[in-house]
């Protein structure tokens, strides 16, 4: 076996899956070789590190009893009617003041542009009467005087 | 009591009692398939409690066509991939954060916690060996990490594994032969780097 074949059976040797002629190649080749034998000394050392982890595990006997009273703070958050009234109450008067701000707005709008309009129409009807006087230019009359 | 009694009582009465001998007896399942994903066993105990929780919250969509264990496994598989990818986004922001205010620190997703009784050396090296572990599993496609870690962690049988991850044995077993493969590129040319 060659460096490149023996570093693709560090797992495989190491959870016994070479057959004996391989663990022998691979045994063979690991005590000759500097570099192989230093990378999977490394390697060794971090793979073991999952059955360390996997050792690690120390039970909490108080665990179930945090876990329930947590589950019971939420139920009691997401339950509580005097919050839920609260919450829909501010929502409505919110709503409410939204709606009546767009209705008076809306109103104001209207009443401001119409007194707006009527300026505007009297000031051109004045502006008119100046220079087009009703006395003079009847424009109308007299269409229908020649027809 | 046995499982589904565990859960009717659960479910009919709000029984602590059960709830507690379901977390007893399903503890070890959960803190060891989580802290195969997770850098730390703090981590792997926070997830634990998230696990529970999920688990009580909808029990009344457990089917009793799979067995508790099964499903349990399952919840715990999604949580712990959600928090690894949470993790990796906040360390990607981090990072940036780090390049725009001239930051020095490498990026790092992994706490990994310190044994504050080995002596300084063993322990840098012990931290170094679980974040190339860490690294390694956790680039692995997710299929295949998630095949690995029940194999590894949990010790269970590929008819298991198919069973959690609703695959068939045969993929469990291609998965896990490209897991392993994978495992091995990326530890081998870390080790290659270190001492």
């Amino acid at each position: 076996m060659k460096c490149k074949e023996i570093n693709t059976k560090f797992i495989e040797y190491l959870e016994k899956e070479l057959n004996e002629t391989q663990i022998q190649q691979f045994e063979g080749h690991i005590s000759t070789c500097t570099n192989c034998k230093k990378a999977f000394n490394s390697f060794i050392r971090i793979y073991a590190e999952i059955e360390f982890e996997k050792n690690e595990f120390s039970p909490d006997p108080f665990l179930g009893q945090k876990i329930w009273s947590k589950i019971d703070v939420k139920e009691k958050s997401y339950n509580s009617p005097i919050l839920s009234i609260r919450r829909v109450a501010f929502t409505s008067i919110a709503a409410a003041g939204l709606f009546i701000g767009i209705i008076m707005g809306s109103l104001i709008n209207s009443l401001i542009l119409s007194s707006v309009n009527d300026e505007i129409e009297q000031s051109w009807t004045l502006l008119t009467e100046e220079y087009f006087p009703s006395e003079i230019y009847r424009p109308y009359e007299e269409l229908a005087n020649n027809e | 009591m046995t499982d589904q009694q565990i859960v009717k009582e659960i479910l009919n009465s709000n029984s602590q009692k059960a709830f507690v001998e379901l977390v007893d007896r399903y503890q070890p399942l959960v803190v060891k398939t989580c802290r195969g994903f997770v850098a730390s066993y703090a981590d792997a105990e926070d997830l634990t409690q998230e696990v529970f929780i999920e688990v009580y919250q909808s029990l009344s969509n457990f089917r009793n066509e799979s067995k508790l264990s099964t499903w349990l496994y399952r919840i715990a598989v999604n949580k712990s991939l959600n928090f690894v990818r949470k993790k990796k986004r906040e360390s990607v922001l981090q990072s940036i954060d780090r390049f725009f205010t001239g930051g020095n620190r490498g990026s790092q997703y992994f706490d990994i916690e310190e044994n504050s009784n080995a002596n300084p050396e063993k322990q840098i090296q012990k931290k170094e060996d679980k974040l190339i572990l860490k690294q390694a599993i956790n680039s692995l496609p997710d299929n295949q990490r998630i095949a690995f870690i029940l194999s590894k962690y949990q010790d269970l049988s590929y008819k298991e594994i198919a069973e959690v991850m609703n695959v068939t044995v045969a993929s469990v077993e291609s998965l896990l032969f490209r897991a392993k493969a994978n495992l091995q590129k990326k530890l081998v040319v870390k080790s290659k780097n270190k001492p």
